[in-house]
């Protein structure tokens, strides 16, 4: 019934068709009816609403039901098909019959070619965890200051952190899939095939000229051997495409407006709470009427309407002094913060431009690049920028059929000016000084210039960082299925320092009316000049070798080697005494010979490997990939120099399975699993650990004359190591990559195991030793997590869209320490408790009432975690739990290392109170990516975050009055004990006292399970919005595509953290640029290729 | 046949090409340091041995290297310091005895590299050097701390058996100790032999002092502990020809010239090579120093900390200090004709020992300090007055017992943090009180002619007029020979940190410390009128700085106790009694 249902179905369009034609014939001379169905490959199904159009017109048709389509075309047309999700198909019409139209699924994914350690692979065949992004990560999103900023929230197992948002210093850090060692384990970095000697040089590489990222994170970076602990990234840059000669520009103009910052409290509430914080801390809870400080706050409270008192007029002088300042000369009770002083509004502006011309002539392909980016600055004082100019020539020519040649050459130049006198952003005075004096000069309080000036006139720290990578590769096929690849690179980069520290002659009170003496003064000036030259050489040659059998045995062998080399060469000489403020020169010195110094630093190594990969695959089905890597370095003696790593990988895509074809929803189901030992070079060992090396230092005691200082030799203290070598990290993965829907939704979970089973530790020895053992490969580490990402795109209608979630979680724990773990409060590396985890006390509510405080008073002999006295048992204050019960709270103990372990009678073994409070890393890191494009416009849109993250961040903007003498954050205010509040978020408030106990602060903010806060957040990274053009006039005038967007960055935050800093600063805010405040980027930008 | 040739050269070149590294590098890794040297390409030649000795001489006990170790505090300071309070509890890291041992691995090392040298004639004195700084490291940063320790006598590696072995006795240490201070005295030159472009090198003389001092303490360390008599009395030996051979070589003087009369021990503390003080005498003015950590304020070469240098008004002494200066007839409060009365701010400071006036600040008297009131002109005149601190003030913010030394501070126009006056590791006061105490502990008695040659030269340098400590000045007077040792020892030497190591080896530490620490009488007395608003603690009218209460210092307060992390990483070495 059914086969007739179908036979009276083909004859009805047989004879549509007939008819049809006949009519169109009539309509049309020339055109003549075609019919045909599309089909799925893999399936055979019929694919429905595919669109079919003759090439060059405009209408067309979609197919039908049955997957059938049927229009008119001229004779020898082309039918342009396309489908989502499958390739497009561009075949001839075929006038007599239907025609069969097999489409493929397209999955770019799976036709990606990925780039992976030398070489490339189809997504389709990975067995190793690589992931990759492409060039549009990078594209339109505003200024782009570093490609790592651009990373974060992008790839699964990849947390990208950042430490300021000083322009030039944003010290973005990343990290693949936790740590795998309690050393440094950097990711290693390869650009075109090169090594880079660090990671830094990432910092000044344009963003736009980035073509993919592949990011290795199993065994299948056991290629790169003993330097792929910490996983491998593979940046590939662009190069000429093929088509005609094209120009591109882009351009975008960036508004930087300050984002999450700590507020500081304002003259208003200054005197009143700092009155209060002294009595608090006072004995009897009465502030010393005389002191000087107690004075200042009552000042404060009473001060003069003009907001200014100048001690020099002749009425203050009668009144007598009565706040006590010896050495200032007026005090200004104005209406400012220090904070609005230094960022005022907190906006500035930055711009970035990009212009390349690529094209492709018949053997030769050229793209060259230009890049400029302006970033502002959002301090109002001082000079600070940072200006990168990057140029870029990617060359390749083809000699013949056999021999290609690729040429890249990099130039990047990146300057960065910041005040020298940085740290004046660390320590800020209380509110209430003037910007400048009445006439606009450098103000001073007393010995204290103002820290505006400090960094207006304190001169600059200039860094001119200049990069020249010159790399080439010849690719010669030797016969058929055999290739040679050869490669040469040399990265050159010399960085110049240019630190000035200024005198500052001029100082004056607010009026003018008393000068105060130059701080610093002339002789206290300095000028130094550092040279950083860092050449790298690098040279790497494999046989490449492909061979397909029988159409089903695909079999790939590389092997090469490489030979790498470092030199590194710094001088840094300074002249103090400068003769001159304006022209800061070494020779330009008024002081004598001892005011002059320099120093050198040269050191060398070097790398020399041999690797090689196998892959076999079975019918794209059965994949199995096997790679090793034997790596020698001079930083060992000879005879233990070198080490073998290797690495297994399998596949299994379901999907080919003739068992498989009935889940029709499933368009592809893999299953991978990877097992490799990778090496960590970068931390614990030196270039030259196997010599013992003699300290040469001319800081001796004084001998002979009264002339100088004598030079002292000794060997330096750490002992010599023959025997250790690299960590070796084994890893395990084991992975599901899945499409379902036709590929529509793509995602893959995986989940891994690290194992440093030889962690380079620094062994305890008794002292007797007199020296630092050196590192031993002793201690095991444990890593082990997983990542997640999800995709969603489609089409509805005029509308397509894609979601992309990812999803990382990531654990470690130190199995084994060498025994030495004494556990201190802070943060601190235990066996049994992840790397780096928070150890303190235990919080036991707050002293409300005389009984609590004398019963806590009892704990206090033999404490040493800052308790106050007996006498100083305020109610409002934080207490602790006697954890061990031994009738005192100390936060160390002889055997610590039992913490957490019981006796027989299950009692806990530790002599001091510190318990686990948990680790700092971030658990749960997610980013979510969507975007979608209707008509000619397009949306996209990044959040990132953390799901749980703990942080101790109590450091002196953090705590209430932590200074007396500095200015005071205010997110504190109205949350301390009092005895009507006594459930409040935060203990008494207190300061420093003449009289009584100044430490009540320390105590109370001391690490502990109350102290730490919820670091946890999720931000809105990106959000762009742009329009293409479409006119026939843009096109008339030689434009191919004309795009303006609007983007910003980190527009939006949800957080817990209370301290008002950003949640992204880390644990401490760092003093100097760590000050720096992070900001929020709104940006307008245009895409023109002509 | 000419197309597989062609072939086999092509893969031939590209398989060198691509492994050209792997045999090529065998020596492309072979990359020595470039900037430092090591020990392949070190000490090949003399003048590289002095530099590595050069090393040893920041290993001298200073102003910066006296905290934290069990030379800190005494009786005389009301500093209420955890060590004279017997408070202090055992550390679990501890810098004094890690630094004692990298010190001493680095002496080792020297020596091994000397053992090997080719020529040792060249090098004698520098390895004789050494020697004597591994017994000065032994004696002051450990025996004195914690007993008896772990002999290291060779460069250490971890595998050896010193790591995890058990301390040495006190008696195998101390022997030790003398071993190389013996071994030293030999190959060291006179002082006077020393170049100019050497000074400040240990000579012979620094040497035998300094082994005189070792055996004084060891040998009144046993005696009052009832240990073996043969072993004291021979120690007591040592003591006595080691500081005689320092007196009788004659290359050290007492510092006292004429000009500055009374005042020259004041000045010798604060002796720059600037002018320091009235005279204008400079350090080649000094011959009492017989070792001494160098110092000078000249473009900063070296300059003495903040804590030192800004000291005045926070160094409180005790009553005990400033009840120990003599009378001028030379006899104690009590004992005394010359009117005494502690009724004034500064009476108890007429009639007494010239010393007390000028180790401490005296109430009402002008003071001076380098940062902003410095002698302008040294001669007391009005400008010289009025840029003085003022008057001296007894209690001010700060005071806790109302006696304050101003000993150590500048008054020449210096900064703060730069002045740049010797630190005496051993002078020659030292060495004539050692003489005198060792002479009267071995015998029981000390001869007139022997305190004349010794102690009452340090007595009488700036008390002319004082009659000297004699046998028969003991006899009429009632008074006690070894008392009166003693007391001369604690004044002279009181800043220079002897004094807690006094108290223990007489094992009178645990009395003396437990006292409390009293200052000045308040009531009744002018302090109580002029300081109406002021309450301090009070015993029996006078100002306690630190009741008995506080004071704690028991037995086991004689030695230190042992780091706790060493007793962890080393099973076998046992913690001193006590602790």
């Amino acid at each position: 019934m059914k086969t007739l249902l179908q036979c009276s179905k083909i004859a009805l369009t047989a004879f549509l068709v007939f008819t049809l034609t006949f009519i169109c014939g009539k309509v049309s001379a020339q055109d003549r009816p075609v019919t045909g169905k599309v089909t799925d490959k893999r399936t055979g199904e019929s694919i429905i609403g595919a669109s079919v159009k003759v090439k060059g017109r405009t209408a067309g048709t979609a197919t039908g039901v049955d997957g059938s389509f049927r229009l008119n075309a001229p004779s020898s047309a082309i039918l342009q098909i396309t489908y989502l999700g499958y390739t497009a198909l561009e075949i001839p019409a075929v006038f007599d019959g239907q025609m069969s139209v097999v489409m493929t699924e397209n999955n770019q994914e799976l036709d990606e070619i990925v780039v992976v350690g030398y070489g490339t692979q189809r997504r389709a065949t990975l067995t190793g965890s690589v992931a990759t992004v492409d060039s549009k990560v990078f594209q339109d999103r505003g200024v782009v200051s570093n490609p790592l900023s651009a990373l974060q929230g992008q790839v699964p197992g990849v947390v990208v952190t950042r430490n300021t948002a000083a322009p030039g210093q944003e010290g973005w850090n990343f990290q693949i899939r936790g740590a795998s060692s309690v050393n440094a384990t950097d990711p290693l970095i390869v650009v075109d095939g090169i090594t880079l000697a660090s990671s830094s040089a990432l910092n000044s590489i344009n963003p736009s000229d980035i073509e993919s990222i592949s990011v290795l994170k199993d065994a299948a970076a056991a290629i790169y051997g003993s330097r792929a602990a910490g996983g491998v990234v593979l940046i590939t840059t662009k190069r000429a495409k093929s088509g005609k000669p094209s120009i591109e520009y882009n351009g975008s103009v960036s508004l930087k407006n300050m984002g999450l910052s700590p507020n500081f409290i304002k003259g208003s509430q200054y005197g009143e709470l700092m009155l209060q914080a002294i009595n608090n801390a006072s004995t009897g809870g009465v502030a010393d009427p005389t002191w000087v400080w107690t004075k200042y706050a009552n000042a404060w409270m009473n001060r003069p309407a003009s907001g200014y008192i100048d001690k020099r007029t002749p009425e203050y002088i009668a009144g007598g002094e009565t706040i006590g300042f010896t050495d200032v000369f007026d005090y200004t009770f104005f209406d400012t913060t220090p904070y609005d002083i230094l960022w005022g509004n907190g906006k500035t502006s930055s711009t970035q431009h990009d212009l390349n011309f690529s094209g492709r002539a018949d053997n030769l392909g050229y793209r060259a690049s230009f890049g400029y980016l302006d970033e502002g600055s959002m301090l109002k004082w001082g000079n600070n920028s940072n200006n990168r100019y990057n140029a870029r020539i990617n060359l390749d020519y083809k000699f013949s059929d056999r021999l290609n040649i690729q040429t890249n050459i990099s130039f990047e130049k990146n300057d960065i000016v910041f005040p020298t006198r940085a740290d004046q952003l660390n320590v800020l005075a209380q509110p209430g000084f003037p910007a400048a004096t009445i006439n606009g000069k450098p103000y001073a309080w007393g010995t204290q210039p103002a820290r505006n000036w400090l960094l207006e006139l304190g001169g600059d720290n200039e860094s001119f960082n200049n990069r020249v990578f010159a790399n080439t590769k010849v690719d010669l096929k030797i016969m058929k299925d055999l290739n040679l690849v050869a490669q040469g690179g040399y990265n050159w980069t010399m960085t110049d320092n240019r630190v000035q520290y200024k005198y500052i002659p001029e100082l004056f009170n607010y009026t003018e009316s008393y000068q105060y003496q130059g701080n610093p003064r002339q002789d206290q000036s300095w000028y130094n000049r550092e040279n950083v030259k860092d050449a790298y050489f690098n040279t790497n040659a494999y046989l490449e070798y492909k061979k397909t059998i029988r159409e089903r045995h695909n079999l790939s062998v590389t092997a090469g080697g490489s030979y790498e080399k470092d030199e590194y060469n710094l001088f840094s000489t300074r002249t103090n005494f400068l003769a001159s403020n304006d022209v800061p020169a070494l020779g330009l010195s008024l002081g004598d010979n001892t005011t002059r110094s320099n120093s050198e630093v040269r050191n060398h190594y070097a790398l020399a490997s041999g690797y090689g990969r196998l892959n076999y695959a079975f019918s794209d089905k059965y994949l199995l990939e096997l790679n090793a890597r034997y790596d020698a370095t001079s930083k060992f003696n000879k005879g233990n120099r070198g080490i073998f790593y290797s690495g297994a990988s399998a596949g299994w895509r379901l999907t080919e399975e003739k068992f498989m074809e009935n889940l029709k929803f499933l368009s592809e189901f893999k299953l991978r699993a990877a097992y490799g030992s990778v090496g960590n070079p970068f931390g614990g060992i030196g270039l030259y650990d196997y010599l013992q090396l003699i300290g040469i230092g001319n800081g001796g005691a004084v001998l002979g004359g009264y002339t100088s200082r004598s030079v002292t030799a000794g060997p330096s203290g750490s002992l010599v190591s023959l025997s250790r070598t690299w960590e070796r990290i084994n890893t395990f993965n084991l992975a599901v990559d899945f499409g379902l829907f036709k590929n529509r939704l793509n995602g893959t979970f995986e989940h891994y195991q690290k194992r440093n089973n030889n962690v380079l530790l620094v062994p305890v020895y008794a002292s007797v030793l007199g020296a630092s053992a050196p590192s031993e490969n002793m201690g095991k580490l444990k890593v082990w997590g997983w990542e997640t990402s999800l995709g969603w795109r489609d089409q509805a209608g005029k509308i397509s869209y894609y979601i992309n979630a990812t999803l990382t979680n990531n654990n470690n724990e130190l199995l084994s320490y060498g025994g030495a773990n004494i556990v201190n409060a802070g943060q601190r590396s235990i066996e049994g408790y992840p790397l780096n985890s928070y150890f303190g006390l235990k919080y036991d509510g707050r002293i409300q009432n005389a009984d609590e405080a004398a019963a806590y008073a009892a704990y206090v002999t033999g404490n040493n975690i800052g308790m106050p006295g007996t006498t100083q048992m305020i109610p409002g204050i934080n207490r602790y739990k006697d954890l061990n019960g031994d009738g005192t709270i100390t936060n160390a103990g002889a055997h610590q290392y039992l913490l957490g372990k019981k006796d027989a009678n299950g009692n806990a073994i530790a002599d001091g109170d510190m318990e686990y409070l948990g680790s700092p890393d971030p658990k749960y890191v997610f980013g979510l990516n969507l975007g979608g494009s209707w008509k000619n416009f397009d949306l996209s849109a990044i959040f990132q975050g953390v799901g749980k993250r703990l942080t101790y961040r109590r450091n002196d903007w953090s705590v209430p009055f932590s200074g007396i003498s500095q200015g005071i954050t205010d997110w504190w205010v109205g949350k301390t004990w009092t005895p009507a509040n006594p459930d409040s978020e935060l203990p008494v408030l207190t300061a420093q006292t003449n009289k009584g106990f100044s430490g009540y602060n320390t105590y109370n903010y001391q690490i502990s399970d109350w102290s730490l806060q919820n670091g946890a957040y999720v931000r809105l990274k990106n959000l762009v919005l742009g329009y293409t053009f479409n006119f026939a006039g843009t096109k008339k005038i030689g434009i191919q595509r004309l795009r303006i967007y609007a983007a910003g960055n980190d527009l939006w935050e949800l957080t817990k953290i209370k301290d008002g800093y950003d949640p992204e600063v880390p644990n401490f805010a760092s003093y100097g640029a760590g000050r720096y405040p992070f900001y929020r980027l709104y940006s307008l930008g245009l895409n023109v290729t002509f | 046949m000419n197309k597989y040739i062609q072939r086999y050269l092509i893969i031939t070149g590209a398989l060198i090409l691509s492994g050209i590294c792997i045999p090529g590098c065998k020596d492309a890794l072979d990359l020595a340091p470039l900037d430092q040297v090591s020990e392949v390409s070190f000490y090949k030649d003399a003048s590289q041995f002095k530099l590595a000795a050069n090393s040893f001489y920041g290993y001298l006990r200073s102003f910066n290297v006296t905290n934290g170790d069990g030379h800190a505090g005494s009786d005389l300071y009301a500093d209420r310091g955890v060590f004279a309070r017997g408070t202090n509890t055992a550390v679990s890291n501890d810098a004094n005895y890690n630094d004692a041992y990298s010190w001493i691995r680095n002496i080792n090392f020297f020596l091994e590299k000397a053992a090997a040298y080719q020529k040792p004639e060249e090098i004698k004195t520098y390895i004789a050097e050494a020697h004597f700084f591994r017994g000065y490291v032994y004696f002051d940063k450990l025996l004195q701390n914690y007993g008896g320790v772990i002999l290291v006598k060779q460069v250490l590696t971890p595998q050896a058996a010193e790591l995890s072995a058990p301390k040495n006795t006190r008696e195998e240490t101390i022997d030790f100790i003398i071993g190389e201070l013996e071994a030293a005295i030999p190959d060291l030159p006179l002082e006077g032999a020393i170049a100019a472009t050497d000074k400040g090198r240990v000579s012979k003389q620094a040497a035998q002092a300094f082994l005189a001092r070792v055996c004084l303490y060891e040998g009144t360390w046993q005696k009052f502990r009832n240990g073996d008599a043969a072993r004291y009395n021979a120690l007591l030996d040592k003591a006595i020809a080691g500081s005689d051979a320092v007196i009788t070589a004659n290359q050290h003087s007492l510092f006292k010239p004429a000009a500055l009369g009374d005042s020259a021990l004041k000045y010798l503390f604060i002796l720059e090579n600037q002018k320091s003080n009235p005279a204008n005498i400079t350090k080649t003015g000094n011959l009492e120093y017989v070792l001494s950590v160098r110092y000078e304020s000249a473009n900063l070469l070296k300059t003495i900390p903040n804590a030192i240098s800004q000291g005045f008004g926070s160094g409180n002494m005790s009553r005990r200090a400033a009840d120990m200066y003599l009378l001028s007839d030379g006899l104690p409060i009590g004992k005394s004709s010359v009117p005494f009365s502690r009724a004034g701010l500064n009476s108890e400071y007429a009639g007494r020992d010239n010393r007390m006036r000028y180790f401490m600040a005296v109430p009402g008297r002008y003071h001076w300090q380098g940062n902003a009131n410095w002698h302008i002109n040294w001669n007391w005149s009005a400008a010289d007055l009025a840029n003085s601190r003022g008057k001296h003030d007894p209690w001010g913010a700060n005071s806790i017992s109302g006696y304050i030394t101003q000993q150590w501070i500048a008054e020449r126009q210096v900064p703060n943090n730069q002045e740049g006056y010797d630190y005496p590791t051993i002078r020659l006061a030292e060495v004539y009180l050692n003489y005198a105490e060792a002479v009267y502990e071995r015998n029981g008695s000390i001869s007139d002619a022997d305190l004349d040659k010794s102690l009452n030269l340090v007595r009488n340098r700036v008390n002319t007029a004082m009659p000297k400590l004699s046998n028969t000045l003991v006899t009429v007077n009632g008074l006690d020979m070894r008392e009166e040792i003693r007391r001369e020892r604690a004044i002279e030497l009181q800043g220079e940190s002897f004094r807690m190591d006094d108290l223990k080896r007489w094992y009178i530490a645990h009395i003396e410390l437990n006292k409390p620490v009293l200052g000045v009488r308040w009531t009744g007395t002018e302090f109580q009128t002029k300081y109406p608003s002021v309450n301090p603690p009070l015993l029996n009218g006078d100002v306690v700085a630190d009741p008995a209460s506080e004071r704690k210092f028991s037995e086991k307060n004689y030695l230190l106790p042992f780091p706790t992390n060493q007793l962890q990483l080393n099973p076998n070495l046992v913690q001193n009694t006590g602790w």
